[in-house]
């Protein structure tokens, strides 16, 4: 996919939870090779938002297109191929816990069909080296720190080299300077990767250090969007807010 | 008044609701485990892990049950001198009815608590979502593997129940009599045929089945966390213990039906 085209395209998409509303009737676009941070108080639904571009949640309403892919009405089996190409770094990263770090890299790396024991220690080995894991394979992820985990939870995200990651609040529950290492990371990958990073994040330094563009969400629907400069004199209250939040921080 | 009969009627339907999707979640699984891609790895990982996992507490089990049994039969028997049918009397009651209906429900306790608490904690710690990003079919790979892996399991684990059992038996008489194994073990098998074994293991394919679609249903539709992972695992083993003496009851009156003696 060429830099420019839609990586992500959601129309119209409304999702409720009983009789709350969650997202209503929602409409974005995402262009590939961009970095996008979403931002939003919590609870507005920004993890439903990520969870909905890979169908382990269905609208209720609307469409959503990933690569070039109506994904809305695929089943599991019809979704793996859109979710080969797409990465999910979950909040508390979801490692498997009952099999080694390594192992945790290397099981997307054996479900993709490689064989051979040396190419895929070797794969995990480069893969662990770059998010500063290297040493780690043997480990039970109940070893690793917070910070730790995330970084293996991104090693894992990436083992199949996707064109789009998602990425659910990488510095929540970390310190300042984890987090900040997790950011560095993640522009890493950018620069060497290529592809489109969606980052929600209610932390507005980390979104103004890495974001091409800012979409913030509330009520269910995008009340602004644009690069972080444009955003610092939006008239949006909830912007400002979360503007003003920084400062004091 | 009307709102007690609401609500009463609400939780009945609420039940009911939970019911019909456990049963669609079952039968769910045994279509897809007949249905390619087959996650053969996985499954025999599952056999095997669920097997070592009850292996001693069935082995002692079947221990415990067979000289407490033997003890029974021989009290009774003794009544009448037929001390020498002990070992027929027992080989006929494991297998036909103790042996796959304690072997289901000590199952209950260690499988499906076991499966509840694995599978709930994955869903709450979103592992399960974590394996779909993937593009695993988590429902393949968690649970159909659980649910072939415990109806492969259940049969195994009563033949060894038995065995246990008798062993058992054995052990108590030879104090008694001095009887030797090997009479004792001709004699408690003696007497078993195909229409004694083959519905008892069929039934105890059932109990297994039983067992992995309530609690894997139940951890794979966990929510709320800890305590959610807590309530999957208590749910599972009283819900699968249920379901099984109940389809128990159905399965004895079925096969009377068609194996009269
Ligand atoms: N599986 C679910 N079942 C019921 N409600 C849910 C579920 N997932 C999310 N919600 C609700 O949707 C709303 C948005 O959740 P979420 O997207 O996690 O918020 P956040 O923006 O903090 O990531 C919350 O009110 C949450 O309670
Ligand atoms: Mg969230």
């Amino acid at each position: 996919m060429k830099n420019g085209e839609n990586a992500i395209r959601f129309e119209n998409v409304s999702k409720a939870f009983g009789k709350r509303k969650v997202l209503d009737g929602i409409t974005f676009d995402l262009a590939a090779g961009g970095v996008y941070c979403v931002l939003g108080r919590s609870g507005t639904g920004k993890s439903v938002t990520l969870k909905l571009m890979i169908g382990l949640m269905k609208p209720d309403r609307g469409t959503i297109r990933i690569l070039d892919r109506e994904i809305t009405g695929l089943d599991s089996r019809e979704l793996a191929p859109v979710r080969a190409k797409v990465g999910f770094l979950f909040q508390y990263a979801a490692l498997f816990d009952s099999i080694t770090v390594g192992e945790n890299i290397a099981f997307p790396l054996r479900r993709r069909g490689e064989r051979s024991d040396e190419e895929i220690r070797r794969q995990v080995e480069e893969h662990l080296d770059a998010v500063g894991l290297e040493g780690n394979y043997d480990k039970m992820p109940a070893e690793l720190s917070g910070g730790m985990r995330k970084r293996a939870g991104l090693a894992r995200a990436l083992a199949l080299r996707p064109s789009i990651l998602l990425v659910d609040e990488p510095s929540s529950g970390l310190d300042p300077i984890t987090a900040k290492e997790i950011d560095e990371v993640l522009m890493g990958l950018r620069e060497k990767h290529g592809a489109t990073l969606v980052i929600v994040t209610h932390h507005i330094t980390s979104a103004r250090r890495m974001a091409d563009e800012m979409l913030v969400l509330d009520n269910g629907r995008v009340v602004a969007r644009g690069a972080p400069a444009e955003l610092e004199t939006s008239e949006v209250e909830l912007v400002r807010e979360l503007f003003r939040a920084e400062d004091v921080a | 008044m009307t709102n007690v009969i609401e609500n009463a009627g609400r939780s009945v339907r609420t039940a009911l609701a939970g019911a019909g999707d456990m049963v669609v979640f079952g039968l769910r699984a045994l279509v897809s485990a007949v249905r390619p891609p087959f996650e053969l790895v996985e499954t025999l990982r599952q056999i095997q892990l669920l097997g070592w996992r009850s292996l001693s507490l069935i082995a002692t089990s079947g221990l415990a049950v067979g000289v407490v049994m033997s003890m029974h039969t021989r009290s009774s028997l003794e009544r009448f001198g037929a001390e020498s049918m002990i070992p027929t009397v027992l080989g006929i009651a494991m297998i036909r009815e103790t042996g796959p209906l304690v072997t289901g429900l000590l199952s209950s306790g260690r499988l499906g608590a076991g499966i509840g608490a694995e599978l709930g904690g994955m869903r709450v710690t979103e592992q399960i979502d974590a394996l779909e990003s993937l593009a695993v079919d988590s429902f393949k790979y968690l649970v159909v593997t659980r649910v072939v892996a415990c109806m492969v399991a259940l049969p195994l684990l009563t033949i060894f129940f038995n065995v246990s059992a008798i062993v058992g038996g054995w052990a108590a008489e030879t104090t008694v009599s001095g009887m030797t194994f090997g009479y004792y073990y001709r004699n408690a098998f003696s007497n078993i045929g195909f229409s004694d074994l083959i519905p008892s293991t069929l039934k105890t394919v059932v109990f297994g089945f039983l067992i992995s679609s309530i609690s894997g249903y139940l951890g794979y539709n966990a929510s709320g966390g800890a305590q959610g992972v807590g309530q999957a695992s208590t749910r599972s083993v009283v819900l699968s213990a249920i379901s099984l003496i109940v389809a128990n009851v159905v399965m004895v009156k079925f096969i009377l039906f068609l194996f009269p003696s």
